[in-house]
């Protein structure tokens, strides 16, 4: 295993571990570590809620507003329920959101962007004309009006979230394909009678791929933020359902009394959001060399 | 006499360029880059023909509409008679099974995510594996086409070929690459190959090398080049035949040894006399053409090299952009432009086809009229003779050129050559 | 005979993740004033490396050791400043693809007037644009051309251009690196006459590296041939054309191919790493006269010879 680690083996997964270790060095690699090792945390606290939390969510178990101490680390919210145990539960929602929204943007914004870069034309102006258009929207606004419109539930929410990030995708991508379409070696695929569809996945698709990580982060940031502001505006899930989003929607107005209630819920917004942004820098950073060109930057080619 | 392999008659292909909106308005129609404007040649059986040039000659555009990568605009392409200018997609499949194409730059032509032997593999994949009885059939299991891959790998001198096989293009040396690349197409078992400046970006003591790697492919194979160089030491060693290309067209075209011995066409000779011998004893004076290569956009009118040509006749096609460079490069000199000023700036002349005129707007045009006349008498040579007419129109100074010859290549000594000093 | 450039113990290590890549290994040199030095090599042999660390244009991860004294000092103990001032006003240098080098966003008369006010910042633009347009006939390129963007030019003249620029301050010293190899054989035959004429004009000494080994016959007073970052011969070049001492000049002069070639020949073998520290003579495993202390003991400069021919061989 090691050894395999060390060689950098010559195989994709190989060489992707052996970067990985060797960029662990530099401060960029040491935060993506952070990054990763925090939101495999929170995952991990989602999966085992049902053990983790002291008391069940939903059910008041104490005096309203009492502050961080005793059997109650983090204080009980305006119901009277265990803050911290809806912070544990509260982590599924952001997480599940981050999954479907990212994957219905991925699921549509990918085959768009390569569609599109790859025809060019007409139809990519088209596809593009529609897709600037959803973009020139303020996503929460953008959001807001879908979810307003379709109502609530996760799957609602998560679709919101997608439709807000899909052009994004689509326009990384699709630009990237715009690119490398010009590169010689495709050219020379297609000079060798390859078929169109073969030129796309195998030559066009895994060189554009290393973009797709970053903006996968980005988006998962995002989407917990945009849920969270969605819950905090009543348009997010339906009550009952612990949120941290929702938790701030429920707790802020009593901020003075029961800070904690709102203090908890934001301070772990924050820090998988920071998370997934560590994470998507840290991959960029690493991606890139592996799939192109070499890692020893010898300045000029003497 | 055998029917040629390629036969290629009066082959144009154009390029538009993409002109703004506001642009087309007023300028009136798109512009189009004349790549290839009349190319003709045909290559037989078992030879090397090489097609010299310098960038932009139109040379590598020939190459890509060979393979199908461009469409020819008028013209024919025969490929043993059959006529391939315009395939339509089954058409164009086949095409590609029998001419292919190798790159200037091996790197560039493999894609990095992609290990050399997924990269020969996904060939065999897509058209089958060849038999010996020369059609092809797909294969049964990935490790028939490992196998055949194994077995261009050998064949190409990449050994141990399992070695190899996983090597991602950055791994491999240039050499070693083009091998590769070369290794790729001949999966396809090719008739004709048109490599394109395929020792350009490798190292001088490389080359050689890979240069006879080539030669040897194409006996093993019983392959034709098609080999296209700005390089003219190479061609002279490599090819049996050359076409020499200027702006699109062919301006000598022969036998290797008759053209080198003799080189008939100025441009051929300025080309020769240009390469830099490495031998410090036989430093020369040189004497080499004037400007650079005009754009394709607008070719010079009648023959292309006339305005750079040291030999050039009064009929060679001279035209009023000519009187434009011209006064140009008279004005480099300051105390000249100052001097004769009235007749500047040059940005005040206008050229339209055999006519150069200028509005002379307050200067007094029979002044001009006489210094430019002057000036073209000074210039000396040709253009002097080739003038028809200067005059005056009102308050607008023309200058007037006869109508050139028509440019009709003819037999010279063994070759053809298109050029009116013959 | 006033030298212009003094290059001693030049060395170049680029700090990698895999390790140190010696670049440029323990490099003497002198240009003299008014020559041509041609310096020849293949890709990876450092020439390029050679040219840039002249300049201090390397990246960070390089690390430089010995002395280049240009004009009685020693541009490695420099600030980052005072080597700026040198650039462009006494110390120039021309790259490969002029397509590249000029700032497309940038109008040519803009780019003279930035880099005349860029050493001189009291000059007034109608100045500079005189200036400009002197240095434009020498390079024969007409005047109007100074309102155009780069992109409206052709390769020739852009890097008639990029010489025209490096000329505003009269330098000592022009680095060309590789200045003709993207252009075709006829523009790159005008482009060293016309260095070879504004040589002689302006005083200037040239540092001309190429792999183009007719090139330096042509034009150069003197060769380097360099092999694995160090100087494997030096000398006057028709004797050493003549004949040439080190091996892989040898093998290098037979591989070229000219007019005359009949015969195709090839140096065996692959050029080596620079990565880490390496014994012996660098060509020790594609050399054809290879003695078994070529393997331990790297061979140092001797000169041999009648020319005194600089040679980095155990045969002399």
């Amino acid at each position: 295993m090691a050894d395999w680690f060390a060689r950098g083996r010559t195989s994709l997964v190989g060489r992707l571990f052996g970067t990985f270790l060797r960029q662990s060095r530099s401060i960029a690699g040491v935060l993506v570590w952070i990054g990763i090792a925090v939101v495999l945390a929170i995952i991990v606290m989602a999966l085992l809620a049902p053990f983790l939390a002291p008391f069940d969510p939903n059910t008041k178990v104490a005096d309203p507003e009492l502050p961080p101490g005793g059997p109650f680390v983090m204080g009980t919210d305006r119901g009277g329920q265990d803050v911290l145990s809806r912070i544990i539960w509260g982590s599924r929602v952001p997480l599940a959101i981050i999954a479907v929204a990212t994957t219905i943007s991925l699921a549509l914004g990918l085959p768009l962007g390569l569609l599109s870069g790859f025809a060019g034309g007409r139809l990519d102006r088209a596809i593009l004309l529609v897709m600037d258009s959803i973009y020139a929207f303020p996503g929460l606004l953008l959001a807001i009006a879908i979810a307003a419109v379709i109502g609530r539930g996760i799957l609602n929410v998560s679709f919101a979230i997608a439709v807000v990030y899909i052009p994004t995708y689509f326009r990384v991508i699709r630009n990237h394909v715009a690119s490398v379409k010009e590169e010689p070696f495709v050219e020379a695929a297609i000079a060798l009678g390859l078929p169109r569809r073969r030129v796309i996945g195998r030559y066009i698709l895994p060189n554009v791929a290393q973009s797709i990580p970053v903006i996968f982060s980005v988006n998962a940031a995002d989407a917990v933020l945009t849920e969270a502001g969605l819950a905090v505006l009543g348009l997010g899930l339906p009550p009952g359902i612990p949120d941290w989003g929702f938790d701030i929607s429920l707790n802020w107005q009593r901020f003075d009394a029961s800070w904690w209630a709102t203090f908890f819920p934001g301070l772990f917004i924050l820090i998988l959001t920071t998370a997934l942004t560590f994470v998507g820098e840290g991959l960029n950073d690493i991606l890139n060399p592996l799939l192109r060109r070499r890692e020893t930057k010898v300045g000029a080619e003497a | 006499m055998t029917e040629p392999l390629l036969e290629v008659r009066d082959l144009k292909v154009y390029f538009s360029v993409y002109r703004g909106f506001v642009q087309r308005l007023l300028g009136g129609g798109d512009a189009k880059v004349h790549a290839v404007d009349g190319v003709s040649f045909s290559i037989a059986q078992g030879e090397v023909f090489g097609l010299v040039g310098e960038s932009g000659c139109g040379k590598t555009t020939i190459a890509k509409t060979l393979v199908g990568l461009v469409r020819a605009s008028s013209g024919k392409i025969l490929f043993r008679g059959e006529d391939v200018t315009r395939p339509d997609r089954k058409g164009l499949f086949r095409v590609r099974e029998r001419i292919q194409l190798i790159y200037q730059d091996p790197q560039a032509a493999l894609s990095p995510a992609m290990t050399v032997g997924e990269a020969v593999a996904d060939v065999l994949r897509a058209h089958g594996l060849p038999t010996d009885k020369g059609d092809r059939v797909h294969a049964e299991s990935e490790a028939e086409i490992r196998a055949a891959v194994y077995g261009i790998f050998d064949d190409v001198g990449l050994r141990p070929p399992a070695f190899y096989y996983d090597k991602y293009p950055d791994e491999l040396s240039g050499g070693q690459k083009q091998r590769v690349v070369a290794g790729r197409v001949l999966g396809l078992r090719p008739q004709l190959i048109v490599a394109d400046e395929p020792v350009a970006m490798l190292d001088m003591s490389v080359r050689a090398r890979m240069l006879e790697f080539l030669m040897e492919l194409k006996a093993r194979h019983h392959l034709t080049y098609l080999f296209i160089t700005h390089d003219l030491a190479t061609a002279k060693f490599m090819c049996d035949r050359i076409g020499i290309m200027y702006l699109g067209r062919i301006v000598e075209v022969g036998p290797a040894r008759t053209i080198y011995a003799d080189p008939k066409h100025p441009y051929t000779r300025a080309l020769l006399q240009a390469i830099p011998i490495p031998d410090p004893s036989r430093r020369s004076a040189k004497v080499l053409p004037k400007g650079e290569v005009p754009n394709a956009v607008w070719p010079p009118g009648g023959c292309r090299f006339h305005p750079r040509c040291p030999s050039a006749l009064p009929t060679c096609g001279w035209e009023g952009r000519d009187v434009i460079a011209l006064l140009e490069e008279r004005w480099l000199s300051i105390e000249l432009a100052a001097r004769e000023g009235i007749a500047g700036p040059v940005e005040a002349w206008e050229a339209d086809g055999l006519i150069a005129r200028r509005d002379v707007g307050t200067a007094e045009p029979h002044a001009v009229q006489a210094l430019i006349r002057t000036i073209i008498d000074q210039s000396g040579g040709p253009m002097a003779q080739a003038v028809r007419d200067i005059r005056v129109e009102g308050r607008t100074v023309i200058v007037e050129f006869r109508a050139p010859e028509p440019l009709v290549p003819k037999e010279v000594e063994g070759r053809v050559v298109e050029c009116l000093l013959y | 005979m006033t030298a212009v450039l003094e290059l001693e113990h030049l060395s170049v290590t680029y700090e990698t993740t895999q390790g140190g890549v010696h670049a440029v290994q323990d490099v003497d040199l002198t240009i003299a004033s008014g020559s041509i030095m041609g310096l020849v090599g293949e890709s990876g042999c450092g020439k390029s490396t050679l040219g840039r660390a002249i300049l201090r244009l390397l990246p960070d991860n390089a690390d430089m050791q010995g002395s280049v004294r240009f004009a009685g000092r020693d541009l490695l103990s420099l600030s980052a400043k005072q080597v700026r001032d040198l650039r462009g006003r006494n110390l120039a240098m021309i790259f490969q693809d002029p397509m590249t080098r000029l700032n497309p966003l940038m109008r040519i008369r803009d780019h003279f007037i930035e880099t005349i006010r860029a050493h001189d910042p009291e000059v007034r633009p109608e100045d500079a644009l005189e200036r400009a347009k002197k240095v434009l006939a020498d390079v024969r390129v007409p005047s109007d051309r100074l309102g155009m963007y780069p992109h409206e030019l052709s390769g020739g003249m852009r890097q008639r251009i990029m010489i025209a620029l490096c000329l505003l301050f009269n330098p000592a010293l022009l680095i060309a690196d590789e200045p003709t190899t993207a252009l075709d054989v006829i523009l790159e035959a005008q482009i060293l006459q016309l260095l070879q004429s504004i040589m002689h004009e302006y005083d200037m000494a040239v540092l001309l590296i190429t792999h183009n080994l007719g090139l330096v016959a042509e034009f150069a007073d003197r060769v380097a041939v360099m092999y694995a970052g160090r100087i494997a011969e030096e000398g006057a070049t028709v004797p050493l054309f003549r004949e040439p001492r080190h091996p892989y000049t040898q093998g290098l002069l037979r591989s070229v191919i000219d007019l005359e070639t009949t015969k195709l020949y090839s140096v065996p073998g692959e050029p080596p790493s620079l990565l880490g520290d390496s014994i012996g003579c660098p060509f020790f495993p594609r050399c054809e006269k290879r003695m078994s202390v070529c393997e331990t003991v790297f061979p140092e400069i001797r000169l041999v010879g009648e020319d005194r021919r600089k040679v980095a061989c155990h045969l002399y």
